[in-house]
């Protein structure tokens, strides 16, 4: 079930809430917690019922797993439970996720054909797998508290956080279930969560899914071997850097204020990542407790930077390069991973190599560049990301660089004046039709670029009513962030007129859920 | 309290948007879902309904009410008018072409209007490319879905619909693509592409989507004629039910410029779409009216080459009701 159509909006979750405040009203914290669970189980199964067995057991087995590992006492064995659980906590991970990737790339290296059946990847496992391991290295440590195998399953099932994250750690959403004032109806919840819900729905349906088509059909082109022009290239790039930014940004919205209404408050995963000034600073942005689970039990485990720079260098390389596996199986991904984890240990490099310099270049001129760099850097990555093959992205980076000509919509270039004589000087040519698409697709960019460089995002709107665990508001640290000085006062109120913003952005994107469903087809 | 009074607040307002943009898209109808009033600078001219004609030709002849039908892709959509003087004895026409959709879905959206109206005089214009299938291609039977509450509830509810609406208001002038209430295509979109990049911009694209079309396209006589499903199959044995109701039927085959057949010559179908030219004028000229206009696609010009404007089509696969006026003519007379 999605967050954006009608059976969750306006069937499963009103029902979810209204059962759960009635046992919360009549101090029925267990049912009420119960409820939940099973809410939540459904909203799991509606995908696919078989998987039910697969999260349970993984609940199950690691509910045991960490009891016995946090209960204190010395044991010889303990360290072999820990990796016996996470070898199968990985092990159900890279079976679901990667074998088919690797049968194929076995296939491809010996010339042998295997018929073995597809693996369908269940929904979330990449998410509650690692929250488990989490809980399991932390009993490990003894930094867990005795848990009550319901509260451990809502921390596992709990839907908001259940299918995309936020990725939640146990010490920040254990203690909250245990609070019986939580379990009582909170107008102010309500209002906080509903608001942030609607613009999580605004930014998922009306921008990143409006702007989605425009950067699908550059990526098909590509992957079926059409070649692009410079415009259509950049144009289908950028369109999906906006589209994946709004997606994530706007479902981890969705997630926070679903939760909000039910008076748990998550952890923040997007900060305006698309401000920052250097690609560390990206990272810190752009899904943070990703990020976060990756330093603490990933980066920090390998050594972190106990070494010396080199073994540090390496450790954040091979942590991206985790990283990029973790988003899916195929080259591109682990590619992706590389690449960023080069660009990481460049900025370290670069930071090292420049910390003594004094170059007489003015700040802002110094940070436009920086933040220029790190944009491209980002958008280069995300070719990579999207493409559906390595060749394809090449594709697209090499129309990115001009390597097909510059060409434009004729029915663009002749509305030009005499500035089509000049583009005609300068070796620019023209193509027949796809006029209205380059039209729309620039018009989406030049929109929303101010957009993620000058707006507040939710966290900013809402952090006098706490809309995350986070701290974090108006954060301009090592971000280019124009116009600061009166986006700064743009924040959340209870009144009237906020109720007509997130009215508005709340019914536009419920009338995205009823779209006129017909193919655009080509006319005659 | 305050809490209390921004969610009822929000309710309000929420409620409030809801039913303003259902009105504004009912009464804007930018999709031609509604019989609603079109009113001059407003929602005279309908930029956006051809985006959803295969969605609302299901509804919109039902509140025009016609006693006569037009039924064809594209092509006659913007080649006959339902508005021609010579129209004028037969009351009330309606243009059913729908662009893209192959002669079984074509007879389907007829079929529905014959079922709710009394239709006296139906048009039924066959095209090559219609009958055109791939090798050992096997027809299947057609259905055409109507929802009408769900089509209607987007019609009035959907951020599409919305945007459509604005985009509508905006856009009331004489290039704005149209169509009008009686399901005709003035092709106005046409006029301002010959304005700005000529015509011969409109050849070019077509030529070259025909030429990716023609690929690999064959015309199976024996499958026509044997398999029940094939598009020929279904037209007979719609004509004869038509027939027997009373219904007046005149079948016609849409003109080409001439270019059309340069390039069919060039995929190698000339030959086989004369083949397929005399096995309908033999299967069907003793059943219905039967008119051939393929002698008019000839026009001696090579206007398309140049900045000139042809006088009878826009490009080589469509017409313009300058001779979609003379083809009317033909047919009220009889063609046999």
């Amino acid at each position: 079930m999605l967050f954006n159509s009608f059976e969750f909006i306006f069937i499963f979750f009103p029902v979810t809430l209204l059962i759960f405040f009635a046992l919360g009203s009549k101090n029925m914290h267990r049912p009420a917690m119960a409820w939940l669970v099973l809410s939540s189980l459904f909203f799991y199964g509606w995908w696919n019922p078989a998987y039910l067995f697969l999260i349970v057991f993984s609940m199950l087995f690691n509910y045991s797993l960490g009891t016995f590992l946090g209960n204190g006492t010395a044991n010889p064995n303990t360290r072999i439970i820990l990796i016996l659980g996470v070898v199968v906590n990985i092990g159900l991970l890279l079976y679901f996720k990667y074998v088919n990737f690797f049968v194929a790339q076995i296939s491809i290296a010996t010339g042998l054909s295997f018929n073995l059946q597809h693996v369908i990847l269940p929904l979330a496992i990449s998410f509650f797998t690692f929250q488990q391991v989490a809980f399991l290295v932390d009993s490990y440590r003894n930094e867990t508290n005795e848990y009550s195998f319901l509260h451990y399953s809502l921390f596992v099932t709990f839907f908001p956080q259940l299918i995309a994250g936020p990725i939640v750690h146990h010490k920040d959403m254990l203690p909250q279930f245990l609070q019986p004032d939580r379990l009582k109806i909170n107008p102010h919840n309500i209002a906080i969560g509903l608001s942030i819900f609607a613009i999580g729905l605004f930014k998922k349906t009306v921008i990143a899914d409006g702007v989605a088509p425009y950067s699908n059909i550059v990526f098909d082109s590509a992957a079926s071997g059409d070649p692009l022009t410079f415009f259509d290239a950049w144009g289908g790039t950028l369109a999906y850097t906006f589209q994946l930014y709004f997606d994530f940004s706007g479902y981890s919205d969705m997630a926070i204020g679903l939760a909000r209404m039910v008076g748990i408050v998550l952890p923040l995963n997007f900060y305006s990542p698309y401000k920052a000034l250097n690609i560390s600073e990206f990272w810190r942005r752009w899904h943070i407790t990703l990020s976060k689970f990756l330093k603490d039990y990933v980066y920090i485990t390998l050594g972190g930077n106990r070494l010396g720079s080199l073994s540090r260098y390496k450790n954040l390389f091979l942590t991206m390069f985790i990283g990029g596996m973790w988003h899916g199986a195929g080259w591109n991904f682990v590619f992706w991973g590389v690449l960023h984890g080069s660009y990481l240990v460049s900025h370290q490099l670069w930071a090292n190599l420049t910390c003594g310099w004094n170059l007489n270049i003015p700040i802002s001129i110094k940070r436009l560049l920086a933040w220029s760099l790190t944009f491209f850097a980002v958008i280069v990555g995300w070719v990579f990301f999207r493409a559906t093959s390595f060749d394809g992205a090449v594709a697209v980076l090499h129309a990115m660089g001009g390597g097909n000509g510059i060409s434009i919509p004729n029915a663009i270039m002749v509305r030009m004046g005499d500035l089509q004589y000049v583009l005609t000087d300068f070796g620019i040519q023209t193509y027949l039709g796809g006029g209205g698409r380059f039209l729309y697709t620039w018009t989406w960019i030049l929109i929303l670029s101010p957009i993620v460089l000058t707006l507040p995002n939710t966290q900013d709107l809402f952090f006098k009513q706490q809309g995350s665990l986070s701290k974090k508001a108006f954060d301009r640290n090592n971000s280019l962030w124009p116009l600061f000085g009166v986006i700064q006062r743009i924040q959340w109120q209870d009144n009237l007129m906020w109720a007509m913003i997130i009215s508005v952005a709340f019914i536009t994107s419920i009338m995205t859920l009823s779209q006129v469903s017909e193919f655009l087809y080509f006319q005659f | 309290m305050a809490n209390y009074s921004y969610l009822k607040q929000l309710f309000f307002c929420a409620l409030s948007l809801f039913f303003i943009v259902g009105l504004v898209n009912y009464l804007i109808n930018p999709f031609n879902f509604f019989d609603v009033e079109r009113l001059h600078g407003i929602n005279n001219v309908k930029p956006e309904a051809s985006k959803r004609i295969r969605l609302y030709k299901k509804y919109q002849p039902l509140y025009v009410k016609p006693n006569v039908l037009i039924v064809g892709n594209s092509r006659v959509e913007m080649g006959l008018n339902p508005s021609y003087s010579g129209f004028e004895h037969l009351h009330s026409v309606y243009n059913l072409g729908v662009p893209g959709i192959g002669v079984a879905s074509q007879l389907l959206y007829a079929e529905r209007v014959t079922e709710k109206n009394k239709i006296s005089r139906i048009f039924i214009s066959i095209d090559f490319l219609d009958f055109l299938t791939t090798q050992n291609a096997v027809p299947k039977p057609q259905v055409l879905t109507v929802t009408p509450i769900a089509d209607k509830y987007a019609a009035l509810w959907s951020l599409d619909s919305f945007k459509a609406s604005l985009i509508t208001l905006f856009n009331q002038n004489e290039f704005s693509s149209n169509r009008t209430r009686d399901g005709f295509n003035p092709a106005n979109d046409y006029e301002l592409i010959i304005k700005f990049e000529g015509q011969q911009v409109l050849f070019a694209q077509k030529i070259s989507m025909l030429n990716a079309m023609f690929k690999n396209k064959v015309w199976d006589q024996h499958l026509a004629l044997s398999s029940e499903y094939s598009d020929f199959n279904v037209l007979k044995t719609t004509i004869e039910r038509w027939t027997k109701q009373g219904i007046n039927i005149t079948l016609f085959i849409n003109p080409y410029h001439e270019v059309y057949y340069d390039t069919l010559e060039r995929n190698n179908l000339l030959p086989r779409f004369n083949v397929w030219r005399r096995t309908m004028h033999r299967e069907f000229s003793t059943m219905v009216s039967f008119c051939d206009f393929t002698d008019l696609g000839y026009e001696k010009s090579h206007a398309h080459l140049n900045s000139e404007e042809l006088a009878f089509f826009w490009e080589p696969a469509h017409y313009k009701q300058e001779l979609g006026n003379i083809m009317i003519d033909r047919m009220l007379v009889g063609c046999d």
